[in-house]
């Protein structure tokens, strides 16, 4: 599989960000066992020349209990999966605000399947792609550069050090290499 | 290449608008502080009625939502627990809504880890419920429904700890709020007056001239109206005199200081009914009227004579006869106000019953300026079957079932003690020894197993041989995370809850409205009570279709709506304060088998206990060792407010009181560093010395609910030192059941390390 364009990139960058971050699944799991999460990443690194993460892929309760704690426990450190929180150090905050502004704005609509908040990454990746699909490039990466490369930017590191399950940590790591990609290309666009 | 999608978000295809690239995020961001000059809002506000949760004064707050955010809570006129106002446990409790570490979500243990590892895995409402219904039939199938005990503590523990266990079919259900606090008050007035006291001590405190408060934790506990009664008493000019071995915040504001020496309360108490009775400082027309075995009291008492009480307590003789007589002259508007926290060395319901005969010879129970008879509300149950068990778990609204089940086997604490309410640190040993039966499982609902109950390692051996164990929380405590199923509560600023009825003076209903949306997957108690209620095949006791129909059905009860609530908040209906009420209706309060209030409990005798109380003497600590007290924060409740970053930006860290001549030989000065050992070898701390001429040179005194030990409470992981984990002994009151805490001791370990805490806005990375 190639990625032959910038929209491509981004449609895998986000498209790994909602998966890996939602509270994992039976379509994590498979994605995980088909390769498809490996091959992807290893094809978006190909195509921003980014070195490609070295994915472990641990048993199905490794990635359950690491989620947890990376995600929902806090038991490495604050890492909350709100890019919201990230940008204000708090939940709810202004940029929470900003967001679901948007979203109401733009005519997004979370159903009762969605039991988070809905700054949360995955939500705002799945935004972000389902903007990118009716062509709405500029709405995509707005939502990148401005809500998720900031919460990348602030806790891969985190996750990095935190991670025992080898899947967590190196994807995160790799996902901000990758928004701070777009970013670069933005503001090489814009210059 | 595409990865499987969730499809929980919709893009309105008609909607797309324009997106603008510049600005960054703080493009969209709506400027908070916008509104017009000293408003703090700039959107419409709503107000909510509620009913705080920050302590257990349960003060009724106006909740102020702005865009779908709680921004503000206070206090309202027309509520007799607020009166308008609120201490900052309340004005806070949003930052625990918003609290980024709270539970989110239900987790079950992961396979093939320990209990305490802390491993964890997510689960669905349904797979949780599934869980625990498949482990609790088994318990079930195996032992019988009493091998389930349930712990609550908090306004949702009459689901945990009374209805759930009710209907489900076990006695074994408690809460920390009796038998680790008030259970010998609650027993000694229900043997003398036939009343309880229940929650909110019934002192008429607008028409008092003369209080004794003895070990009263007023001001530090910042029970709201209670402190407002007894700030406008201070200021009307009554006097106050504090019996303590510290120099509280009440001290402070006295008129005498007893720096009694710990555990010699009820020599002070027997020498003052020595006093009033020999020098017929009583009211006899009150005692002839009202009370039974008045005449076996004043032959009781003759050998108590202040001298007597002084070579024990440590005070002037004088002062003991001076303050009896200054209590006689202020009668019946002198009082000795009951406190809540009312365990302490395990004689503590003859304390208990010698302060009450105190108050009796005063003649102020039932007469302005001493206790009023508080009355609970008219409020009908919703019509359910009834259930199989009547809860015992007691708690602060009074005592437990009063017989014994039929058809099930008795409490697991039976025998152990004469009290009817269960007693919470009993159902721990069962739990271990499997005597008299095995207790298998065990619901925990807001009840913090490590900061409460005395004993902490044998607590976690107890939770180690259990088959199940259920905590139900908002934050993730230091039990919790050894549960095998975590059920996330939803904060109360985001749930309805069961109407709160208040005795009092005039009795008072409030209720609870939800002001925001729970987050996350959180739920409130009554809805996890009645969802595991109904798999577990107990439907038919939760027969109402949703919870406003509950509440509207017990309120169309009285005449009242749940849209007539929503307006009000709170109802107050009519009471009976005062025993000339009673007797205007031809009514008899005492409840006591003679009908009278029994100052000679003919009922103790028969039951082989003292039938008027003896002072006996509190267990002395070894050599160079130091009794522990410890007591309560403005700011804090118990262990439970201690992640909140403004409450801890308050009071972030609790310091050991120490005599300051003490601290001097340690070579300890003030803010050093210290370990404490207690005579079991527990080792505590790091603790700042607060070295102080305040307290006395035989003890020590610490606030309770510090040094958590919860590396996922990122706020309040080892901040200050705990002194449960120090309670490792406790003498059981035998008549009430409660546990005597105050019979540990704590030597001084010089030379601990400063702990190097993060400040806590950059530790907690949140706002402040």
């Amino acid at each position: 599989m190639t990625i032959d364009s910038a929209s491509d990139a981004l449609h895998a960058s986000l498209q790994l960000t909602a998966a890996l971050y939602r509270s994992p699944t039976a379509a994590l799991r498979d994605d995980l066992a088909s390769g498809q999460v490996a091959a992807l990443s290893d094809s978006l690194a190909l195509a921003l020349n980014l070195p490609a993460p070295a994915l472990l892929i641990p048993d199905w309760l490794t990635v359950e209990t690491s989620f947890v704690a990376l995600f929902v426990t806090n038991q490495h450190g604050i890492i909350p999966p709100y890019v919201g929180y990230a940008l204000d150090n708090e939940l709810l905050g202004p940029s929470f605000e900003a967001l679901t502004a948007l979203y109401q704005s733009h005519g997004f609509t979370l159903d009762g399947t969605f039991n988070d908040l809905p700054d949360h990454l995955s939500a705002v990746a799945e935004a972000a792609l389902l903007l990118l699909e009716a062509e709405r490039v500029d709405g995509a990466l707005l939502l990148a550069r401005q809500f998720l490369q900031p919460w990348f930017k602030r806790y891969a590191d985190r996750v990095l050090s935190a991670d025992g399950s080898g899947l967590y940590g190196p994807l995160t790591h790799f996902l901000k290499l990758a928004f701070t990609r777009f970013t670069e290309v933005q503001d090489e666009v814009a210059a | 290449m595409k990865l499987r999608r969730r499809e929980f978000i919709k893009l309105s295809a008609a909607a797309v608008g324009a997106l603008s690239l510049g600005g960054g995020a703080q493009a969209f961001m709506p400027n908070p502080f916008r509104g017009p000059p000293g408003k703090w809002f700039t959107r419409e506000v709503s107000e909510v009625f509620s009913v705080c949760e920050n302590c257990f004064w349960r003060c009724g707050v106006k909740v102020y939502v702005e865009g779908g955010k709680v921004r503000k809570i206070d206090g309202y006129v027309g509520n007799p627990k607020s009166n308008g106002m609120l201490c900052p446990r309340g004005h806070g409790a949003i930052a625990q809504t918003y609290d980024p570490d709270r539970l989110k979500r239900p987790l079950i243990r992961a396979a093939g880890s320990v209990r305490g590892e802390g491993k964890y895995r997510e689960a669905s409402w349904d797979e949780a419920f599934s869980y625990i219904t498949e482990k609790m039939l088994a318990i079930k199938e195996r032992y019988g429904t009493e091998a389930v005990a349930f712990f609550g503590h908090g306004t949702g523990d009459r689901w945990f700890a009374e209805f759930l266990p009710g209907a489900w079919g076990s006695p074994n259900a408690a809460k920390p709020s009796h038998s680790l606090c008030v259970a010998p008050r609650e027993t000694a007035s229900m043997w003398t007056f036939g009343r309880g006291i229940a929650g909110h001590e019934q002192i008429d405190w607008g028409n008092t001239d003369y209080m004794v408060l003895l070990g009263h934790h007023i001001g530090e506990d910042t029970h709201n109206t209670q402190l407002q009664d007894f700030a406008m008493a201070l200021k009307r000019g009554a006097k106050l005199v504090v019996v303590d071995p510290r120099f509280s915040t009440a001290a402070s504001k006295a008129d005498r200081w007893l720096p009694i020496k710990p555990g010699t309360d009820t020599a002070l108490l027997l020498a003052w009914l020595h006093v009033l009775v020999t020098e017929e400082l009583y009211d006899r027309a009150y005692l002839e009227k009202y009370t039974l075995g008045f005449e076996e009291l004043v032959k009781h008492v003759q050998e108590f004579t202040p001298e007597w009480a002084a070579a024990i307590t440590d005070l002037p003789a004088e002062t003991i006869r001076i303050v009896a007589r200054e209590l006689a002259a202020h009668a019946p508007r002198a009082v000795l106000p009951v406190g809540r926290h009312v365990v302490w060395y395990g004689n503590d319901t003859q304390r208990m019953r010698a302060f009450f005969l105190v108050n009796i010879l005063l003649g102020n129970y039932g007469v302005p300026g001493g206790y009023y008879l508080s009355t609970p509300p008219v409020l009908p149950e919703y019509p359910h079957p009834p259930l199989p068990l009547t809860p015992a778990a007691g708690g602060c609204a009074g005592v437990g079932a009063a017989e014994a089940p039929t058809g099930f086997r008795p409490a697991a604490d039976r025998n152990r003690f004469f009290g009817t309410a269960t007693a919470i640190q009993e159902l721990i040993e069962p739990m271990i020894t499997g005597e008299p039966y095995p207790l298998k499982g065990l619901w925990a609902y807001g009840t913090n197993l490590f900061h409460s109950i005395p004993n902490v390692p044998r607590t976690k051996e107890a939770l180690r041989n259990l088959d199940l164990y259920v905590a139900i929380d908002v934050l993730p405590m230091e039990h919790v995370m050894w549960a095998d199923v975590i059920l996330p509560e939803a904060t109360y600023l985001e749930r309805y809850d069961d109407l709160i009825g208040f005795s009092y003076r005039n009795p008072f209903i409030q209720a609870r409205f939800p002001a925001v949306e729970p987050l996350w997957q959180t739920k409130p108690g009554w809805w996890i009570a009645r969802e595991l209620g109904i798999r577990l095949g107990l439907g038919e006791f939760f027969p109402w279709d949703d919870f406003e129909e509950y509440l509207d059905t017990r309120l169309r009860g009285i005449g009242s709506s749940l849209e007539e609530m929503r307006t009000k908040g709170t109802i107050i209906q009519r009471g009976r304060p005062f025993l000339a009420d009673w007797e205007a209706r031809g009514r008899n309060p005492f409840n006591t088998p003679s009908g009278k209030i029994e100052i000679f409990s003919q009922t103790f005798a028969d039951n082989g206990f003292d039938p008027l109380p003896l002072y006996t003497p509190p267990a002395e600590g070894p050599s160079g060792y130091y009794r522990l007290l410890y007591g309560r924060s403005p700011v804090h409740t118990f262990a439970r407010t201690h992640n909140n970053p403004i409450l801890m930006e308050m009071h972030g860290e609790n310091a050991l009181w120490l005599n300051a001549d003490e601290a001097a030989q340690h070579g300890l000065r003030h803010g050093d560093y210290v370990w404490l050992e207690n005579q079991d070898g527990v080792r505590e701390g790091p603790i700042k010395i607060y070295a102080t001429q305040r307290i006395r040179k035989d003890c020590v005194y610490m606030v309770h609910g510090f040094g958590h030990q919860a590396p996922l409470m990122k706020v309040a992981n080892s901040r200050g030192a705990c002194d449960n984990r120090l309670i490792t002994y406790y003498t059981l009151d035998v008549i009430s059941g409660g546990a005597g805490l105050r019979n540990n001791f704590v030597r001084i370990i010089p030379g601990a390390p400063r702990p190097r805490h993060t400040p806590l806005a950059q530790l907690a990375e949140r706002s402040l």
